[in-house]
């Protein structure tokens, strides 16, 4: 039996859930989907500028490991990109560093730093929140 | 105290977008519903921009900090200082609109 998957470590949740295209199609464009850990390696590598074994520490896994799940994300994107595909972030095998929660009131998200019990949102006050993991995203 | 990233030290002021660059930090405090305006000097600076900010904000014994996006150190130092970190819709623009959520807490 293959030895199971270990989880991937992510910073902080993705702003956006997914992507459009713009333009003319006749039918429903097909959708890529981009799980967490490999929009974390682009946020890392590409945006952050993270060196490939700096990344990998971050998310948790070797820096080949790290280079797998990056050419992934990278294929993935690509293909969104000519093909003209929705782009939808969700799924993976990922923890959050920290605890993060979501305001459906305000829709603000939040950490929780002190690991103090949430029962509101920080921001606004509302009680209207769900705290962010693998299982809601 | 929560630390908000503004354009301008005025209170109409609308929000600046990238945490660590933004010209002015507004500082509110929800017990006296204070605001006072800090200047980021530390703005245009190329290392330890993070650091530096961190150490600023809690010299003014802020706990959280009210951001479109927070950078890999940024969010680093702030979980180093148990600082919370609040990430906003695009769609609250202008410090009153974060100002009177927080006066709902």
């Amino acid at each position: 039996m293959a030895r199971t998957r270990q989880n991937r470590i992510i910073q902080q949740p993705p702003k956006v859930l997914g992507f459009n295209p713009i333009g003319f199609y006749t039918s429903k464009p097909k959708t890529v989907c981009l799980n967490l850990e490999e929009y974390e390696s682009i946020r890392l590598l590409d945006y952050e500028n993270l060196s490939q074994e700096e990344a990998s520490k971050y998310i948790g896994v070797s820096r080949p490991t790290l280079t797998r799940i990056y050419e992934s994300a990278r294929k993935k994107v690509s293909k969104a990109l000519i093909e003209g595909c929705k782009i939808i972030i969700e799924g993976g095998s990922f923890i959050f560093k920290d605890e993060w929660f979501e305001c459906k009131n305000c829709l603000c998200k939040f950490n929780n730093p002190v690991k103090a019990e949430i029962n509101c949102c920080a921001l606004c006050g509302s009680s209207d929140i769900v705290q962010l993991n693998q299982a809601k995203l | 105290m929560i630390a908000i990233p503004v354009e301008t030290d005025k209170l109409n002021t609308t929000l600046s977008h990238r945490f660590g660059r933004s010209k002015y930090f507004a500082i509110y405090n929800p017990v006296s519903k204070s605001t006072v305006f800090i200047e980021n000097v530390y703005a245009e600076d190329k290392i330890r921009v993070a650091e530096n900010i961190t150490y600023l904000l809690s010299k003014t014994s802020v706990n959280k900090l009210v951001a479109y996006e927070i950078g890999l150190k940024m969010q680093n130092e702030a979980s180093g200082k148990e600082i919370q970190i609040l990430i906003i819709p695009e769609n609250l623009k202008t410090l009153k609109q974060i100002i009177q959520l927080i006066k709902n807490l």
